[in-house]
């Protein structure tokens, strides 16, 4: 297990690196920010002393050796706008409201996607089974943006039983949640379905039913603890697909975490907040993964034994 | 009993699902009045969040529409008539064709406490045009003012370098910080608490979600009749819009034109248009910044003026809440000729154009555009005013650049040989201020020329309103014949708003919150 982590860690490292290296270029590719950051009536002399100022006079490689550095240190320069504060602070101000929508997102997506997963596998081919299906069809087909609104005009403007949009009581999160659950859940009912499916058709299962152990036994004790395996990595992978989705959600119901902030920063081409939310949901995201696999590897001892 | 487990929750939901009845004022019995509106809180939708709340460094509107209620001007505008009132000063008057001198309004505090005074009407100009603050109207007022000269508290004498007929135009956006809040505690904090002296004072700033402002109690005019304002930012036009419906927001501002339907059928909201004096153009590489193109002949710049159905875009693409322009000079604007009119829509004389100017079988060139702020619709204009150049003969191929790409294009000569750009005129109704781009010293310019230079100058410099009159009229038939800029549109902003309230409606696009009341 030591070895599986070292191995884990030192790819973590590598990656985290790939991800500022990309970051940084991106960014850059995107064009020159001095312009943003000046008024229009700005003459030729002032961009290029702010050009100098910030560096961006120097070669790339120089550039991102600086930045690197500053990153390593937590600074991630201030923000053009935003009252000039400082990115990183920004990023963190914000990155509260996103985890608590992530969160309850994927949690109401588990709730609905493991008992519909597990129902339609054990089910398979009733009408249960073909109705569990529409919803994967229907929820994978759906623009999480298209729903968002549509929830708002029904619940919110018609029927007043929620707010529109924005931060306040438990209320403003009834809405963004249900859309991030239900845009979660089709892929995950799917999978587990289909892992269901495969575990329960296996001839351990069928040694354990023959020598007559109960159903229930088999569902809970049998088939669910190799269904765990797939759902630990499903959340794992999905988690881009998580922060992909927060973004879309935050953006409708004007919630005010991360996919807000992004939001507003690329329109407005304030590269440091970009690129501080870039690299921290990467982060993240790549700390997830790290987390599954190693999960993963705790509950199945053949991955860590290679 | 099965039937009855099924039927009767349906039933249940069913009801409950009913939509209710459209939020409605309860009507009032016989010899009851009314039921007063609330005048606790306003809360205002904007769809671009704020940049910053410091008055000399904020470029967006956004910004503006809460600035402009914390801080003051020494001018202020009439919204309907345009005209100059008194704000922080309550006369001015030209000493000589440099000076301007200003009676201040005494007895003026901001609301941590310092006195507003001719001192600090100096510290201000100083700040403003410091290089080092990146005001946003720093770099043109920098060359333009001398000095500030303050003989006694409430006298501040503005002089300037040359004669400038446009100063006091420039003092309705020149909105005044109080001096030492501003030294003791830098730029970057001022622009997240703002201190003025205005009907309104800044509460808080919760990034993302909303800025509060308050009523100030202490402010020396007429009190705003709602105590609070907030302004929330809702970048989603649609969820917007649900907000207004629901009554959960009591303004929206920069309605998309498609929503306009659904707003005046609500029955209980309004819609205003505020036409604005930003317009929409094609800039054209006139000078050959960019290398040799066909646009530096003035005959292809006026084919390419000809082939646009610009009503039409006007109509469908913007709601018919936009004017087609012959100049960047508007309506609204001082020294507007109205003689001067727009290019029809005539592709065979565009064509004919292009012959004569030796380009028989039509050109093919690039076409920049990016997005602009206050023009919602862009992307589509671009695509049709591309699909109507091409049956002109000017096959144009469309090339999407970012903001921050942009403006380094421009600004390097690049941009062309025929590119999108907007005329900012923000809330200026000078005609002097309409020739940014078409000026020798700014980098970001593909057009220019002595005469039109000289005629821009004496605009500038001569303080007799006639002969300025004649002389924008001069620059108008200038640059309708020389054709620098495919002239395009006017930009508007559509206001959604609460029946129930007043409101006035500004070509310079601000809500004026302070100005909203309840309806008798």
């Amino acid at each position: 297990m030591r070895r599986y982590l070292t191995i884990q860690l030192a790819q973590f490292v590598l990656v985290i690196w790939g991800v500022s290296l990309a970051v940084f270029v991106m960014v850059r590719l995107t064009g020159d920010p001095v312009g943003i950051m000046l008024p229009p009536d700005a003459t030729r002399e002032q961009a290029d002393d702010l050009r100098t100022r910030l560096g961006l006079d120097q070669p790339l490689p120089v550039q991102y050796a600086v930045w690197i550095g500053n990153v390593a240190r937590g600074d991630f320069g201030r923000a053009f706008f935003s009252g000039r504060q400082p990115a990183l602070d920004l990023i963190l101000q914000r990155l509260p409201a996103t985890a608590l929508l992530a969160a309850l997102g994927l949690g109401l997506s588990l709730i609905i996607a493991v008992p519909l997963g597990i129902l339609a596998a054990v089910k398979r081919n009733s009408w249960l089974d073909t109705a569990a299906t529409a919803f994967v069809v229907s929820g994978q087909a759906m623009p999480g943006f298209w729903f968002g609104i549509i929830l708002i005009i029904v619940f919110a403007v018609m029927l007043k039983w929620v707010p529109v949009s924005g931060a306040g009581g438990w209320k403003n999160l009834v809405l963004p949640t249900t859309v991030l659950g239900l845009l979660l859940a089709p892929t995950k009912m799917r999978l587990i379905r289909s892992r269901m499916v495969d575990v329960l058709t296996s001839d351990y299962i069928r040694t354990a039913r023959a020598k007559g152990v109960p159903e229930r036994w088999v569902l809970w004790n049998h088939a669910l603890r190799n269904v765990s395996i797939t759902l630990v990595s499903i959340v794992g992978l999905q988690f881009a697909r998580l922060m992909e989705g927060a973004i879309v959600v935050e953006t409708v119901f004007a919630w005010p975490g991360l996919g807000t902030l992004l939001v507003s920063s690329i329109n407005n081409s304030d590269y440091p907040i970009v690129q501080a939310g870039v690299f921290v949901i990467a982060t993240i995201t790549v700390t997830a993964n790290l987390l599954t696999d190693l999960m993963v590897a705790a509950i199945d001892p053949r991955v860590r034994l290679g | 009993m099965l039937k009855r487990i099924i039927v009767l929750p349906l039933i249940a939901v069913l009801t409950a699902c009913t939509p209710s009845s459209p939020a409605s004022p309860a009507a009032p019995v016989s010899g009851t009045p009314a039921p007063a509106i609330q005048t606790e809180k306003l809360t205002v939708i904007q769809t671009v969040t704020v940049d910053t709340l410091d008055a000399h460094t904020a470029q967006r509107p956004e910004a503006f529409m809460i600035v402009a209620r914390i801080n003051e001007a020494l001018i202020d505008r009439n919204p309907q008539t345009l005209e100059f009132i008194p704000g922080l000063a309550l006369s001015w008057r030209s000493i000589d064709d440099k000076t301007w001198e200003f009676k201040l309004r005494p007895g003026v505090t901001f609301t941590n406490g310092e006195q507003f005074t001719s001192a600090t009407v100096k510290y201000n100009v100083d700040r403003i045009i410091d290089p080092d603050l990146k005001a946003a109207k720093g770099g043109s007022m920098r060359p333009l003012i001398d000095r500030v000269e303050t003989p006694d508290p409430t006298t501040a004498r503005i002089v300037t370098k040359a004669p400038y007929a446009m100063l006091l135009e420039r003092l309705t956006s020149f909105w005044i910080v109080p001096e030492q809040f501003a030294k003791d505690k830098g730029p970057d904090y001022v622009g997240l608490n703002p201190i003025g002296t205005g009907p309104y004072k800044f509460v808080e700033w919760q990034q993302g979600t909303k800025v509060t402002i308050t009523r100030n109690d202490a402010y020396w005019g007429d009190k705003p009749a709602f105590r609070d304002v907030i302004f929330r930012p809702i970048a989603e036009s649609s969820t917007a819009l649900a907000e207004l419906l629901n009554g959960s927001a009591d303004l929206v501002v920069n309605l998309a034109p498609d929503q306009v339907d659904t707003v005046k059928k609500s029955g209980k909201l309004d819609v205003y248009n505020q036409p604005s004096v930003n317009v929409l153009e094609l800039r054209m590489d006139a000078l050959g910044r960019g290398g040799p193109n066909p646009f530096t002949d003035k005959r292809v710049r006026q084919a390419a003026n000809y082939a646009i159905n610009k009503e039409a875009i006007a109509a469908t693409l913007m709601g018919g809440y936009s004017k087609v322009i012959a100049t960047n000079i508007v309506p609204q604007m001082f020294g507007y000729d109205d003689s001067v009119k727009p290019y029809p829509f005539d592709t065979s004389k565009a064509r004919q154009l292009l012959a004569e100017a030796g380009y028989p079988n039509g050109i093919d060139v690039d076409f920049l555009w990016h997005d602009v702020t206050g023009f919602r619709e862009q992307k589509s204009i671009g695509e049709a005013v591309a699909s109507d150049l091409g049956k002109a003969g000017i096959r144009v191929k469309l090339r999407n650049v970012g903001p921050t790409e942009y403006t380094p294009l421009t600004q390097a000569g690049k941009a062309g040989p025929i590119f999108m750009g907007n005329n900012v005129n923000g809330s200026f109704f000078d005609g002097g201020f309409g020739f940014f781009y078409l000026r020798k010293q700014y980098t970001s310019s593909y057009y220019y020329s002595d005469e039109l230079e000289a005629m821009i100058l004496k605009v500038e410099t001569t303080l007799d309103p006639n002969v300025r009159k004649q002389t924008l009229s001069q620059i108008q038939k200038l640059l309708h014949e020389e054709a620098p800029y495919v002239w395009g549109w006017t930009g508007f902003s559509l206001v959604g708003l609460n029946s129930n309230l007043t409101f006035v409606a500004s070509p310079d696009g601000d809500p004026r919150v302070h100005l909203i009341k309840p309806k008798r």
